[in-house]
């Protein structure tokens, strides 16, 4: 059985015609093995991308200076304890993103840059953590883990797929990836196993039904069933490389096993607490090394989430609970800013997690990138000319943190540039991805 | 490039005459027109927005790719271009233009009319899977898609849209253990397979006892019972599966009743009641009956008899050493002689008489009358005649005895009782109590029978002709009064240990009541229980138990009898499984051929057996080898997607007829055909459009229809999830949460209304009518009886009607706190009339923080909508929300200001007002959306240009949903499929 086959398509599509070949030129993507540059005794670079709908207070996300003298925003004051460790970008942008309809527009290319369908078509592009996923991702359990803490919205908006506005990542340019909302099934994702033999041959006889009906069935469609098939195959590949993982010599990840039990069962009522059980799971997932790469949606563009827990300035002695997170992005007032920095928030209790994990001489915030962003700057004006974007961490040294990178004033400030700098962290250099042909040489 | 109907517009050149005056124009006056006001953005150098007019060369150049030009008909239309800051198109230009557009647009569309379209390969959505999995199993409470993400939506806006329906590893990992799941409901029959809600073999097995009892009762009556104690443990015992007699007596004197009851045991009763033979009990019945007694009275006298007659004895004996042979055991009250004992007082009873009733010349002999006292030596008593005198002294616990037997003269029979009162009234044959007598020692639990003893024996001669004359007529009683049918209870729990698990006792309703389909429907339930509760394996360890824990304090010898049974009964058992495995794997082939919603090939039933035969080498048992098989079947493509074998060639070929009835069961059903349908695409009728929409007609009535009311209805009015929304502020709209479900079944009552009635689709803007529960009645200020949902007529008078004045609508359109005009209008304008609004713009003004204390709602907005960059289009949508402003933000009534003028100048006030304009005046504008929506989630995918005559059909019908649907599924976009070569060509 030709195992490389599908792979190889699913990264065709994945990449899109028009660049499918400058990145067959820079990927080592047919081999078993993907490249490694970097002494095996070394722990692995992680990425770990969030995001935020709706953008942020339109005053207060900025950040001044450098190292220990870095000044904040008032929306990113949470994260004063790791300035040092963070880099803040500004004036970056997505060309596409500019097109088309306010939000969804905005959001369903966040992290490709990617054109968008509209009319009832789904079409984006791959996005660079999937990118990485099918390459880098490829050694562990779990190529990637991909989590939300919002539902998506199953509607049409203005003649764009609500889809856009709740998914950042996408498997290939028609495959938003499936969201985990449930902490127990993400941590099943990660650590069950599903090493059946029997499951193996229903996986194997499937397989074999779905390549007879693709000759049956139109060109379209088989690009359609191309992602059953490709999904077959991976969890086939799962199923045979259970109990394998670290591929790298010498260096042992810090847990064997997870050492938190697997979360009760359901969604848990307050919105704080879910996203930090999904970011206890996706620190679980690097520690143990199950997966590499990680994307966290806090919650939509266009979010409906309510904040009753969170004490309102503007209304005082009630929580924020009398407009939902997109509306109240539009008022720009005390509230919003609030709720902007409880988001911050969770950021921190992430970023201070990983500090807290020694591997070897570095933390693994160290190890790791954890870039957040949100498809607009400021939710009231709904405006994406520059885009809200930090990377915290320091990608196993190769990044330094403590510092404030402007592009407003640059020609070439593509978003994707900077998407460029971080793939190369983790050892891919494609020549172009979305509209960008270079790296941010300063990241 | 996008997916193009290129090939069908190329077709459209064909119209060779409006074209040639279409090129005559275009090169004349459309052409520079376009280069003076478009072509300089909109030029293949500068491409502004992405789009280049200037390679629009010719007519053909144009009608290759309308979908651009309906986009430039839009942006025109909306004012959008040219842009407000550059010189706008004079009116006649305007006109020139769009008019030529769209005649060329009109062109396109009939020629490629339809266009079966490019529709992507849909998976099952989870709610298709979910019901389609619920009528393949018949288990209702299945959720399997429960912790599935959420899907999308494409095409017009449903979650059906194969786009929007995408596959992952971690999704697949999902329907993996799904199927699984789903699996382990698979109950394994003697005859197949059938599903459960419930997952083990205990809940199966009590399902299938179940089973037996319903049946049971459909014919008897279950008894009182009697709790007894054995050994400190509670165990039931007594009678179940009663005969119930009064109904049958009573119908012999009513021909109403009887048509009610079993006819077979009724005239089996009848017969005997008007019999003549001579029976000495039954005589009593049918003298009672004949001085037309009572029901009541007469099965006194029944049950008496069936008393004496008829006993039970415990299962948990049956079959030991000396055990009785069934449950209900004849009894039968004929003796030579019987010793009679009564208890007496220790004072008070100064006689006992000694009665004696003849049947035929026959006496009895009384003698050897004594007092038995517990420690004291018996006392002779002198019987005087027919009465003892009683001495006074006789102390407590005494007893009078005597012994009775038949003069050696006697020919016939006579019955003897003891009595301490004088008997009055005439004398006649008694029913006899039976008495079971207590061992002379103390016994152990395995012991076996006792003797009975009787206060009232019927003397006769041992080898009597009385005699066999007495036993045959009480055979005869007792033929037609068992004292039980059946044994309901089934699990025997009437003695310290019982070795069988079920106990089947059912000759009596056999014999009496059931005929042939109904015996071999109880014996195949007998099967099933068996089968699925393994009892005839589980009996070999319950008895090897049994061995050990009777050696330590009673004989195990009384257990012998059963051993050889129960071994040969599991040796049978283990034979019988094996011989149904073939029928189970058989089963799930059946079952693959039903999900998948065709008949299976040859070599997809080899590869099923297969697959079966490789997992019972890895080492799985036959039972987790077919449930694995069941699990392959469900994960399969051929189940979650439905594929459809495409044609060679470009041009469009009809779907096959299963593929037919897949489309047109989950159109109208979100699920896969019934067994109707089925019979229909077997048949290879389906294709024939006559049939196709009579099945339509059918479907349309059935309860299925509901996932139509709430996958299409709720979801094109966007209340699909209103039910778990979570968007109110609790503090403002406390109710909320407990009345969003009922706000939602509003809206699907309404639409199963509007689709089993064959509704006008105006009445969802214009019906008089509503479906309201107690709570959503309150909420809406209405006075109804009763807490269950009901139809409302007259809603038009309380302010509402139709989809405007659903609360689920309203609510949804509205803040977390508060009402917007926004949010409603742009629904309206947008879901409802399908108007297009431009784009809001980036960078819009800030709305103020707060809305100032003195201003309403209503008043916020118009100031935010009074900025300039913002009122052309609020213009156009706020109104219709200001119309509603007479409901809060949960849709509750209340008095706000809903005077205003809509954007073609109509002054209106409130949600009536508001109606009657959508219907006279936008009447075929909502239905031209309606039909859109329609055909859109139909087809899964979106409408284009070449279903423009279709819909215009449907707007010139006769608007009854039934003749929508009609002309959707005999259309050819809904039976045919585009040819493998004419699709996309990217």
């Amino acid at each position: 059985m030709n195992t490389h086959r599908y792979s190889r398509r699913a990264f065709l599509r994945g990449t899109g015609v028009s660049m499918a070949l400058p990145w067959l030129e820079s990927f080592n993507v047919w081999g078993d093995e993907p490249k490694r540059d970097k002494p095996a005794s070394e722990a692995p670079v992680r990425l770990c991308v969030t995001f935020s709908g709706n953008g942020f207070h339109s005053k207060e996300w900025w950040a001044k200076g450098e190292g220990k003298g870095m000044e904040l925003g008032k929306v990113l004051q949470p994260l004063h304890e790791f300035r040092e460790k963070m880099l803040f970008v500004r004036g970056l942008y997505h060309e596409e993103a500019r097109k088309g309809n306010i939000h969804s527009s905005q959001t369903g290319n966040m992290l490709s840059g990617a054109p968008i369908a509209s009319g009832g078509e789904i079409r984006s592009g791959t996005s660079f953590d999937q990118v990485l996923a099918q390459t880098y991702g490829r050694s562990t359990k779990v190529p990637s883990l991909v989590l939300a803490c919002e539902k998506s919205n199953p509607s049409v908006h203005k003649n764009y797929s609500m889809l856009y506005s709740s998914h950042i990542s996408w498997s290939s340019p028609t495959t938003p990836t499936p969201l985990e909302l449930y902490p127990a099934l993400a941590f099943d994702r990660l650590f069950k196993d599903e090493a059946s033999p029997a499951d193996k041959s229903v996986l194997d006889a499937v397989l074999a039904d779905a390549q007879d009906l693709r000759r049956e069935i139109s060109r379209n469609d088989q690009r359609k069933l191309d992602e059953y098939l490709d999904s077959v195959r991976d969890v086939e590949k799962r199923i045979e490389n259970a109990g394998k993982r670290g591929e790298l010599q010498g260096w042992r990840p810090t847990l064997d096993k997870p050492n938190i039990k697997r979360p009760a069962d359901g969604i848990p009522q307050d919105i704080g607490e879910h996203m930090r059980f999904m970011m206890d799971l996706l620190v679980l997932g690097f520690q143990t090394d199950t997966t590499r790469i990680t994307t966290l949606k806090l919650n939509n563009d266009h979010s409906a989430l309510r904040f009753p827990n969170l004490p309102s300035i503007q209304q005082a002695g009630h929580g924020i609970d009398y407009m939902i997170h997109h509306l109240l992005s539009h008022s720009d007032g005390e509230d919003w800013l609030k709720v902007n920095q409880f988001f911050i928030e969770q950021l921190a209790y992430l970023a201070r997690k990983l500090d807290s994990i020694q591997e070897g001489p570095r933390t693994l915030l160290d190890n790791t990138m954890i870039m957040h962003c949100s498809s607009m700057m400021a939710g009231a004006k709904h405006n994406n000319d520059q885009l809200p974007v930090i990377v915290i961490g320091g990608a196993g040294g190769r990044l330094k943190g403590g510092r404030t990178l402007d592009y407003t004033e640059k020609t070439e400030r593509q978003m994707c540039r900077l998407f460029m700098s971080m793939m190369d962290k983790m050892g891919q250099q494609p020549k172009i991805f979305g509209d960008a042909k270079m790296m941010l040489e300063e990241v | 490039m996008k997916y193009v109907s290129s090939i069908w517009a190329v077709a459209s050149c064909l119209a060779l005459h409006s074209a040639a005056r279409g090129a005559d124009d275009f090169q004349t006056s459309i052409l520079p027109l376009l280069k003076e006001r478009c072509n300089s953005c909109h030029s293949t150098k500068k491409q502004k927005g992405d789009l280049d007019l200037e390679r629009f060369a010719s007519v053909a150049d144009i009608k290759r790719e309308p979908m651009i030009w309906e986009g430039v008909l839009d942006q025109i239309h909306m004012g959008e271009m040219p842009p407000k800051k550059e010189p706008q198109l004079a009116a006649e230009q305007k006109t020139l233009l769009t008019k030529w557009v769209q005649d060329r647009l009109e062109e396109v569309a009939l020629a490629s009319a339809g266009d079966p379209g490019p529709v992507v390969l849909r998976r099952l959505s989870n709610m298709e899977y979910t019901y389609t999995l619920r009528d393949l199993t018949g288990v209702e409470s299945l959720d399997p898609a429960k912790e599935f993400p959420v899907d999308g939506a494409a095409g017009e806006g449903f979650t059906n849209a194969g786009a929007a329906l995408v596959m992952s590893p971690a999704l697949l990992s999902k329907y993996l253990d799904a199927a699984k799941d789903i699996a382990s409901h698979a109950v394994l029959t003697p005859q197949g397979l059938s599903f459960s809600s419930r997952i083990s073999q205990r809940d199966w097995t009590d399902e299938a006892l179940a089973k037996i009892r319903a049946f049971y009762a459909q014919f008897s009556n279950s008894g009182s019972g009697s709790k007894v104690q054995a050994q400190g443990i509670n165990l039931d015992t007594g009678d179940s599966g009663v005969l119930p007699l009064e109904p049958y007596l009573a119908a012999t004197r009513d021909d109403q009743m009887a048509t009610k009851l079993n006819a077979k045991y009724f005239g089996r009763l009848r017969a005997a009641l008007e019999g003549k033979e001579p029976n000495a009990i039954l005589d009593l019945v049918r003298q009672q009956w004949r001085a037309g007694a009572t029901a009541a009275q007469m099965a006194e006298t029944i049950v008496q008899w069936q008393k004496a007659l008829w006993r039970f004895s415990s299962i948990g004996h049956i079959g030991k050493l000396n055990g009785p042979k069934s449950w209900q055991v004849p009894v039968l009250p004929l003796t030579a002689s019987e010793t009679l004992r009564i208890k007496l007082p220790a004072s008070g009873v100064t006689k006992v008489f000694l009665v004696s009733f003849a049947i035929g010349q026959a006496s009895a002999i009384w003698e050897n009358a004594r007092i038995v006292t517990p420690g004291q030596k018996d006392r002779p008593v002198i019987i005087n005649s027919e009465e003892a005198v009683i001495p006074a002294d006789i102390g407590k616990e005494a007893e009078f005895v005597i012994t009775a037997r038949l003069h050696p003269d006697s020919q016939g029979a006579v019955q003897v009782r003891v009595l301490t009162a004088k008997p009055t009234g005439p004398a006649a044959l008694v029913a006899s109590k039976v008495t079971i007598n207590k061992p002379g020692k103390k016994g152990t639990w395995s012991d076996g029978e006792k003797p009975l003893s009787f206060d009232a024996p019927i003397l006769v001669g041992d080898n009597s002709d009385m005699r066999k004359q007495l036993t045959a007529q009480i055979a005869e009683f007792r033929a037609l009064f068992p004292a039980a049918l059946c044994y309901t209870k089934i699990v025997p729990a009437d003695e310290v240990v019982t070795l069988t698990l079920f106990y089947r006792e059912d000759e009596q309703l056999k014999r009496l009541m059931l005929n042939k389909d109904q015996i071999a429907e109880i014996d195949r339930l007998w099967d099933d229980l068996r089968f699925i509760s393994e009892a005839p394996l589980k009996e070999v360890d319950v008895f090897e138990q049994l061995w050990q824990f009777a050696t330590q304090d009673a004989d195990p010898k009384a257990f012998e009898p059963l051993r050889a049974p129960i071994y040969r009964d599991a040796e049978l058992f283990k034979q019988q499984q094996i011989a149904a495995e073939p029928r189970h794997v058989q089963a799930a082939l059946a079952f693959a051929a039903r999900a998948w919603r065709r008949p299976l090939s040859e070599t997809e039933q080899t590869e099923l057996h297969s697959l079966y035969q490789k997992l019972r080498k890895q080492d799985l048992s036959h039972a987790a080898a077919v449930r694995m098989l069941v699990a392959r079947v469900l994960v399969a493509p051929e189940f979650l997607y439905r594929g459809e074998k495409v044609s060679p060639g470009v041009k469009p070929s009809p779907v096959n007829d299963h593929e037919l009835a897949t489309r047109l069961s989950y159109f109208l059903w979100s699920s896969s055909p019934d067994a109707g349908l089925h019979q229909f695409a077997i048949a290879g009728k389906l294709h024939d459009p006559t049939v196709l929409a009579a099945q339509a007609r059918r479907m349309l009535k059935d309860d299925k229809i509901r996932r139509l009311a709430t996958e299409f209805g709720c979801q094109w009015l966007h209340v699909r999830d209103v039910e778990t929304l979570d968007e109110k502020s609790e503090r403002h709209f406390p109710t909320f949460i407990s009345l969003r479900g009922d706000m939602q079944e509003e809206v699907v009552r309404f639409f199963i209304d509007l689709f089993q009635n064959d509704r006008s689709v105006l009445s969802l803007l214009n019906a008089d009518h509503t479906f309201v529960n107690a709570s959503l009645a309150k909420h809406y200020a209405l006075d109804v009886q009763g807490d269950g949902w009901q139809r409302f007529e007259g809603i038009q008078s309380k302010g509402r009607g139709g989809i405007l004045g659903f609360a689920a609508t309203l609510a949804k359109q509205s803040g977390a706190s508060r009402t917007s005009a926004i949010l409603r209008g742009t629904w309206l304008s947008e879901v409802i009339l399908g108007d297009k609004l431009p784009i809001p713009p980036k960078g819009v003004p800030i709305l103020p923080e707060e809305a100032p204390a003195n201003l309403s709602e209503r008043q916020l907005i118009e100031r935010h909508s009074r900025d300039e960059n913002c009122s052309g289009c609020h213009r156009r949508i706020d109104p219709f929300g200001f119309a509603l402003e007479g409901f809060d933000a949960i849709g509750r009534p209340r008095k706000a200001d809903t005077k205003t003028v809509l954007p073609d100048g109509t002054s209106v006030d409130g949600l009536s007002d508001l109606r009657d304009y959508l219907v006279n005046k936008r009447g075929d504008d909502f239905l031209r959306q309606f039909c859109r929506k329609l055909l859109g989630y139909s087809l899964g995918r979106s409408v284009q240009l070449s279903d423009r005559p279709l819909i215009e059909s449907m707007v010139r019908s006769d608007h009854r949903i039934g003749t929508l649907i009609d002309l959707i599924v005999r259309s050819p976009q809904f039976r045919e499929m585009r040819g493998k070569d004419a699709i996309a060509q990217h």
